[in-house]
C-alpha cells in the first residue's frame, strides 16, 4: 500500500487502491524499450488504462462547460473584450485570432504574441508578450481552479474556483513559460523547410501540452513545489495505455484547423458578421471542452502517479 | 551634388510625357490630374499575348499608350484603344518608359531572358522602329526608369545600369547585393534601389546611387528588424518612401539614408508595388487589400478592401486614391475621408498596371488571364458611395452581431447540456478510482 505525502485539495487525504497501477507504471516503464517507449510508458490494452478513453474525457469535459451558463458566459465576454483591447491598441485584421484565446498554451501564447508583433512590432511585441504570458497564466490558472471544483462538485463551480485558480497561478506561469520556450523551438523548424516546418509546429506544441498540460490541474488540487507539480504532469501525461499524446495531437490539430473554416474568418474588419462570431464561440466552447477534458483525464490518473518516496 | 526638392510627377522631366513610366515619372510618385470617379469602360484591347501573360504598364505619350507582356510591346490610341503597332520580345517583362531620343519621343523596354540575350531596347514611339539596343550582362527586372535623359535599369545579378537616352551608350554599372524586382526611384540626381535578402539569408536593404555617377551615396540602409523584401520605392520631396516585410512604411532621408519617420501598419507589401506619394500625403496598398494614408504623424486611415494586391501600386487622380485588385477589379477611395466612393466589378483578370491619360484612366489586366488594356473615363450618369472602411468600429453592429451569436451559441450548448445531464452525470474520476477516507483531525 502505498502513502501519499500531499493532500487533495478537496480536503482528503487518500488512501490508493491504485497502487497496483503505479506498481504497473513502475514496472511498465523498466521494461518497455527505446526513447519512445520510456517517453510514452508501455502498450496497455485498451479498457485497462487508469487514463479514461478520449470519448469519456470529452463527454466529460463538454457536460461540464455546458452544465455552467456563467462560465460560458464569462468566457464569451473575455473574447469580446480581447477584441475591443485589440481595436483600442489599434488592431488591424481578421477576427481569426480571436479563435484561439481560449487555447491552451502554448497555442494561445502563439496568438498573445503574435497580436502584440501586430500592434507595437517584432521588438516592442516581443516584450509586451513576455507581459501577456502573465495574463495568459492566470486565465489559464482560473479556468483550471473552475474546471477541478467542476469535477469535485458535481458541475457545480463556487467562487472558490478563483482563490484557488490565483494560487496556483505561479507555477502555471512558469509552465506556460516553458511551453513558450518550445513555441520558440517550434519557429527553428523552418530551417528545415516548409514542410517539416509545418509538421514541427504541429508537434511541439502538442508535445509541449502533452508534458505540461497537467500543470495548471496539478498545481490546483496541491500546493506541491514547481519541480514535482512538472515532474506529475510529466508522470500523468505518461500513464500507460493512456494514449495522451494523441489526445494532445487531436486537440492541436483541431485548434489549427477549424479556424480555418471559420465564415469570412479571414475578412478584416472591425465588426465581425453573426456567423464568424458564432464561429469564434463554438471555437471558444471547444477549447472549453478540451481543457476540461485535460482536467479530467488529471483526476483520473492523478492517484496513480507515484510519489517521489515511490520512485524507484 | 544632389538638389533635392519636392517636384511633381507630372511635370518631372519637362518636355517628357505626363504618365511615362512606371507610376508616372521618375519619383513614382504615383500622382496625376485625371477623370474623377465614378468609372465606365469605354474601350478594351485583348492583346495577342500567351493565355497567362502577365501585360505591364501603360505608359502614355500625348495620345499614345504602350503596354509590355512577355511576348510583345505594343502601342495603342489612347482615345479609342485601337492598336497601332507592336513588337516582338522575349523574357519577363518590365514596365517600359517613354523618353527623347534626340528630340523625338522613344518606347524604352527590357528585352531578353539570358545572358546572351539581354538587351535594353529603343524604338520610336511613332512606329516601332528600332533606335538602339545597350547590351546587359544579365535578364533585366522590374522595368526602366528614365530621368534627366538617362535610363536606368537593374539586371538579376543586381547590376545596375545607367544608359544615356540618346544613343544607348552604357555610362556607368553598379552591382548591388540581393535580389530586385521593381524600378529604382529617381529624383534630384539619385537613384534609389531597394534590394530583397539574398540567398544568404541577408536582409533586405535600400541603395541610395548618384544618378551621375553611379557612386553609393550612403551605405545601404538594412532596417534593424531583418526583412526579406521591401516594396518598389518612391520618392517625396526629400524622402525615399518604402515598405518593408517588418510591416513598417519607412520615409529615408536622401541625403544620407536616416529614417526621417516610419508608421507601422503591420501589413505586407508586395515587392512590386510603390508608395504613392503626392505632396506629402503618402498611400501604400498591402497584399490583403488595405489602402493606407501615412504620413509623419502617422496613419490618418486604411480601408481594407478584402482584396488581394499583388502587382498593383495605388495611384492618386486629384482627390481620389485608387487601387487595383488581383480580381480585376478597381477601388477608390476618397485621399481626405478615407471612405470608398466607388468600386467597379472583378473580372477575374489581374490588375497589373494603370496609368493616367487625360480623361482616360487605362487598366492592364493579365497575370491570371489574357492579358488586355482597358480605358475608363467619368461615368456621367454613375453615383457615388459613401462607404466607411470595415476597420473602423460600427459599434452597433459589433454589439449587436455578438449579442446575437451569444445567444445562439449559449442556448445551443445549455439546451444540449441539459439534455445530456438527463442522461448522464458529471463525474469526479478521482472519487471514482480512490478510496475516499475522512482527513484525520
Amino acid at each position: 500500500m502505498s502513502k501519499r505525502s500531499g493532500r487533495s485539495a478537496s480536503g482528503h487525504r487518500s488512501t490508493t487502491k491504485v497502487a497496483r497501477a503505479s506498481d504497473r507504471q513502475r514496472g511498465g516503464t523498466t521494461a518497455s524499450g527505446g526513447v519512445f517507449g520510456r517517453l510514452l510508458g508501455p502498450p496497455v490494452p485498451p479498457g485497462m488504462s487508469e487514463m479514461p478513453r478520449f470519448r469519456t474525457s470529452l463527454a466529460q469535459g463538454f457536460l461540464l462547460v455546458a452544465a455552467n451558463p456563467a462560465l460560458i458566459a464569462a468566457c464569451f465576454l473575455f473574447v469580446l473584450a480581447v477584441w475591443l483591447v485589440l481595436l483600442g491598441f489599434g488592431y488591424v485584421g481578421s477576427p481569426l485570432a480571436l479563435t484561439q484565446v481560449f487555447a491552451l498554451p502554448p497555442l494561445s501564447t502563439a496568438l498573445d504574441t503574435q497580436n502584440a508583433v501586430s500592434v507595437a512590432g517584432q521588438r516592442a511585441g516581443l516584450m509586451a508578450g513576455l507581459g501577456l504570458l502573465v495574463v495568459r497564466a492566470l486565465v489559464v490558472a482560473i479556468l483550471a481552479g473552475a474546471i477541478v471544483e467542476g469535477f469535485e462538485h458535481a458541475g457545480r463551480i463556487r467562487p472558490a474556483a478563483i482563490a484557488r485558480g490565483l494560487r496556483a497561478s505561479p507555477r502555471v506561469l512558469a509552465a506556460t513559460v516553458l511551453a513558450f520556450v518550445a513555441l520558440f523551438l517550434a519557429q527553428l523548424g523552418a530551417v528545415f523547410g516548409a514542410g517539416i516546418a509545418t509538421l514541427v509546429q504541429v508537434v511541439l506544441p502538442a508535445f509541449a501540452l502533452y508534458l505540461l498540460g497537467f500543470v495548471p490541474f496539478a498545481a490546483v488540487r496541491r500546493r506541491d513545489p514547481l519541480p514535482e507539480t512538472i515532474r506529475r504532469s510529466i508522470a500523468g501525461a505518461r500513464t500507460p495505455g493512456g494514449r495522451h499524446l494523441s489526445f494532445c495531437l487531436l486537440y492541436v490539430l483541431i485548434a489549427f484547423l477549424l479556424p480555418v473554416f471559420l465564415p469570412q474568418g479571414a475578412f478584416i474588419t472591425a465588426s465581425p458578421s453573426v456567423v464568424t462570431w458564432i464561429g469564434i464561440l463554438a471555437m471558444t466552447l471547444i477549447h472549453l471542452g478540451f481543457t476540461a477534458a485535460l482536467g479530467y483525464r488529471w483526476l483520473a490518473v492523478e492517484a496513480s502517479v507515484a510519489e517521489p518516496s515511490e520512485r524507484v | 551634388m544632389l538638389t533635392f526638392a519636392s517636384v511633381p510627377a507630372a511635370a518631372q522631366g519637362g518636355s517628357e510625357p505626363a504618365w511615362s513610366q512606371f507610376q508616372g515619372g521618375a519619383a513614382h510618385t504615383g500622382a496625376a490630374d485625371g477623370p474623377p470617379p465614378p468609372y465606365r469602360k469605354v474601350w478594351e484591347l485583348p492583346l495577342d499575348a500567351g493565355r497567362e501573360d502577365v501585360a505591364l504598364g501603360p505608359v502614355v505619350s500625348g495620345d499614345t499608350a504602350v503596354v509590355v507582356t512577355d511576348g510583345s510591346v505594343v502601342a495603342l490610341d489612347v482615345a479609342t484603344g485601337a492598336e497601332r503597332w507592336s513588337v516582338e520580345r522575349d523574357g519577363e517583362p518590365g514596365t517600359p518608359a517613354i523618353v527623347d531620343v534626340e528630340d523625338a519621343p522613344a518606347v524604352v523596354y527590357p528585352d531578353g531572358d539570358d545572358a546572351e540575350t539581354a538587351v535594353l531596347v529603343a524604338v520610336a514611339l511613332e512606329d516601332g522602329s528600332p533606335l538602339w539596343e545597350a547590351p546587359l550582362e544579365a535578364e533585366p527586372v522590374g522595368g526602366v526608369t528614365v530621368d534627366d535623359g538617362r535610363v536606368f535599369v537593374v539586371d538579376e545579378d543586381g547590376a545596375v545600369y545607367a544608359v544615356e537616352a540618346d544613343d544607348g551608350g552604357v555610362a556607368w554599372t553598379r552591382r548591388i547585393s540581393g535580389t530586385v524586382v521593381a524600378p529604382p526611384a529617381a529624383s534630384g540626381g539619385g537613384l534609389f534601389v531597394v534590394a530583397g535578402a539574398s540567398e544568404d539569408g541577408s536582409s533586405a536593404r535600400i541603395v541610395g546611387l548618384d544618378a551621375a555617377t553611379g557612386d553609393p551615396l550612403w551605405p545601404a540602409v538594412v532596417p534593424d528588424v531583418a526583412s526579406a523584401f521591401g516594396s518598389a520605392p518612391s520618392v517625396d520631396a526629400d524622402s525615399v518612401i518604402v515598405a518593408l516585410q517588418d510591416g513598417v512604411v519607412y520615409a529615408l532621408s536622401v541625403l544620407d539614408g536616416s529614417t526621417s519617420w516610419s508608421v507601422r501598419i503591420a501589413a505586407f507589401v508586395s515587392p512590386l508595388a510603390a508608395p504613392a506619394a503626392p505632396d506629402g500625403a503618402i498611400f501604400v496598398a498591402d497584399r490583403t487589400g488595405g489602402l493606407h494614408r501615412v504620413g509623419p504623424g502617422g496613419r490618418d486611415w486604411v480601408f481594407a478592401f478584402n482584396e488581394r494586391v499583388l502587382r498593383q501600386s495605388p495611384i492618386v487622380v486629384d482627390a481620389a486614391a485608387v487601387v487595383g485588385f488581383d480580381d480585376g477589379g478597381v477601388g477608390v477611395v476618397d485621399v481626405d475621408t478615407g471612405h470608398m466612393t466607388f468600386r467597379t466589378a472583378a473580372t477575374g483578370v489581374a490588375v497589373t498596371g494603370m496609368a493616367v491619360a487625360g480623361d482616360v484612366l487605362l487598366v492592364a489586366h493579365g497575370a491570371t488571364g489574357v492579358p488586355r488594356v482597358v480605358g475608363l473615363a467619368t461615368d456621367p450618369a454613375g453615383s457615388l458611395v459613401d462607404v466607411m472602411s470595415p476597420t473602423d468600429l460600427d459599434t452597433a453592429e459589433l454589439a449587436s452581431s455578438f449579442a446575437i451569436a451569444f445567444v445562439v451559441v449559449g442556448l445551443v450548448v445549455i439546451v444540449a447540456g441539459w439534455l445530456a445531464r438527463s442522461r448522464y452525470q458529471i463525474r469526479d474520476p478521482s472519487r471514482d478510482s480512490i478510496d475516499q477516507t475522512p482527513e484525520p483531525g
